[in-house]
C-alpha cells in the first residue's frame, strides 16, 4: 500500500522497530505517523511489535545457580591471590583451545593418517631377518614361605592403622634389612617383625631368569594383640 | 517569554541529569579504583551486583544453564584480569558487559565450530533440574503459569533460531533494558548497525512468536 506519506509499507515496516524505542528520526517519526492514520494493516503491525517487545520484557529472570556467588568467589579469589593455574586455564580456554586443538589435531591425524599408510606400504621390511630385542624378562620377588602369614604370632598394637614395612631381600631370598614405612612401632612390633621376617625366605626375583637383590613392601593390616 | 522558561526548565533537567550522572561517575571511579587496589570487599560487591543479570544474559545466549555459569565465572575473572586497563571512557557496567558479552560470543563461535545443536526441555528448569514451574508472589493460576512457561520457552527458541548477533542485540535492549547507544559500546558497533539489526531481529522474533502476539483488530 502507497499512502500520501509517500512511503511503502515495507518501509513503515522498517522504522517501526526504532520507532517504538523513540530512537527514529524526527522526520522518520512524521513519514510513519502518516502512513499509519491510513494504513490499517501497518497499525496492526505496529501493534504487533509492541506486543511483541512487552512478550519479551515479562519474560521470567533465569535464578542462577545457588552455589555459583560463592564458586566465583572462590575462582576470583585463587586468581588475585596470584594462582597461576587459573591464569593458564584461562589462556588455554579463551585463546589456544579454540585455536591449538584444532590444528593439533588436525597435524596429528595428518601424521597418524601418514603413518598408517607407509607402514601398510611395507617399507620392504624383511622382519623375519631382523634382530628382535625380546626385552628383559623380570619377576618380582614371591613368596612361598607360609611362616609370613603371621596367623599365631602375636605383637602388642591395636591401631587400625595398617603396618608397612620395605624390606631389602638378597639374591640368595632371605631378608638382608628392613624398615618400618608406616603403622606404629613399638619394640613389641619390632619384635614381631624380626620374629617374623629374619628366618623367612622368599623366591628371589629374577631377570633373565637369573635372582637378583630386590626390595619389597610388605603391609600388614588388623595386626592385633 | 514561554521559550526562554522552556529552555530554562530544559538547561535546569539537563543540570540535574548532569549531577546525577557526574555522581554515578566519580561513584564507579572509586568502585573501580578499589577494584584495581584488588580489594576483596569491592571484588564481592562486584560478583554480588552483576552475577545475576550476566547469569540471565549467559543463559539467554547460550541456551545452557551449567555453560552459563562456567561462563558468568570466567566473566569475572576477565574482568579482574583487565580491570587495570579499565580507563573510564564508559560506565562500568557497559565495560562489564562488553567483557561478558565478548566471553559469551567467543563461546558461541566455539560450539558453533562443532556443530552443537541445544535442545530444550519442556521439562526442566532454567537449572536444568526437572522441577515444578515456580509460582509467582502475584500467585497467577496453574493455567497462567503454564501458559507464561510455554512463552518463555518459546522466546528462548525464538532467541536460539536467530544469529548471535542478532540475539545479543535483543537480549540487551529487550530483555535487560540497555540503551542503543550503551548496546553499541558494549559490542563496538555503530548506532546505526544496532537499531537495523535490532529491526531484523525484531522482525524474526515476530514471525516466530506470531501465535503468541495479541493483534487487535483496528
Amino acid at each position: 500500500m502507497m499512502s500520501a506519506s509517500n512511503i511503502k509499507c515495507s518501509q513503515a515496516q522498517e522504522l517501526m522497530s526504532p520507532y517504538i524505542d523513540s530512537m527514529a528520526e524526527p522526520d522518520e517519526c512524521e513519514r510513519l505517523e502518516s502512513h499509519l492514520e491510513e494504513c490499517p494493516p501497518c497499525q496492526r503491525q505496529l501493534q504487533s511489535y509492541k506486543s511483541l517487545r512487552s512478550m519479551i520484557a515479562r519474560i521470567e529472570p533465569v535464578r542462577p545457580p545457588a552455589d555459583l556467588v560463592l564458586d566465583t568467589r572462590v575462582r576470583l579469589s585463587h586468581a588475585r591471590s596470584g594462582n597461576w593455574y587459573d591464569r593458564v586455564e584461562i589462556l588455554f580456554n579463551n585463546v589456544l583451545k579454540p585455536v591449538v586443538m584444532p590444528a593439533v589435531s588436525g597435524i596429528a591425524l595428518t601424521v597418524l593418517s601418514f603413518g598408517l599408510l607407509i607402514g601398510s606400504l611395507g617399507m620392504n621390511f624383511r622382519t623375519q631377518n631382523m634382530r628382535t630385542d625380546v626385552g628383559v624378562l623380570e619377576q618380582p620377588v614371591g613368596m612361598t614361605d607360609r611362616s609370613l602369614v603371621p596367623t599365631g604370632s602375636s605383637v602388642v598394637t591395636d591401631s587400625s592403622e595398617p603396618l608397612s614395612v620395605l624390606a631389602d631381600v638378597g639374591s640368595s631370598g632371605k631378608v638382608l634389612g628392613y624398615k618400618v614405612i608406616g603403622g606404629v612401632q613399638t619394640p613389641a612390633v619390632t619384635r614381631w617383625i624380626n620374629n617374623l621376617l629374619w628366618p623367612a625366605h622368599f623366591t628371589p626375583a629374577t631377570r633373565n631368569n637369573e635372582p637378583i637383590p630386590s626390595t619389597i613392601v610388605l603391609s600388614f593390616v588388623n595386626v592385633r594383640s | 517569554m514561554r521559550r526562554e522558561l522552556a529552555y530554562y526548565d530544559l538547561e535546569q533537567s539537563v543540570g540535574a541529569i548532569g549531577s546525577v550522572g557526574s555522581a554515578a561517575e566519580s561513584q564507579d571511579a572509586a568502585f573501580v579504583r578499589r577494584l584495581q587496589a584488588n580489594e576483596d570487599a569491592a571484588y564481592d560487591e562486584l560478583v554480588r551486583t552483576y552475577n545475576a543479570s550476566i547469569y540471565h544474559v549467559a543463559f539467554r545466549m547460550l541456551g545452557d544453564p551449567s555453560e552459563a555459569a562456567d561462563a558468568v565465572q570466567d566473566i569475572f575473572l576477565k574482568v579482574f584480569r583487565n580491570i587495570g586497563s579499565f580507563r573510564g571512557d564508559a560506565a562500568l557496567k557497559t565495560w562489564v558487559f562488553r567483557v561478558g558479552l565478548s566471553e559469551i560470543l567467543n563461546r558461541l563461535r566455539w560450539w558453533k565450530r562443532r556443530h552443537r545443536i541445544s535442545t530444550i526441555s519442556v521439562d526442566d528448569d532454567h537449572n536444568g533440574e526437572r522441577t515444578a514451574y515456580c509460582i509467582r508472589d502475584t500467585a497467577p493460576s496453574p493455567e497462567q503459569a503454564l501458559e507464561s512457561r510455554e512463552q518463555d520457552l518459546a522466546i528462548q527458541e525464538a532467541l536460539s533460531r536467530l544469529s548471535s548477533d542478532h540475539r545479543s542485540i535483543v537480549v540487551l535492549r529487550d530483555i535487560e533494558g540497555f540503551s542503543y547507544i550503551e548496546i553499541a559500546d558494549i559490542l563496538n558497533i555503530s548506532v546505526g548497525t544496532v537499531k537495523s539489526r535490532l529491526a531484523r531481529a525484531r522482525t524474526d522474533m515476530k514471525k516466530s512468536l506470531i501465535r503468541y502476539l495479541s493483534v487487535q483488530r483496528v
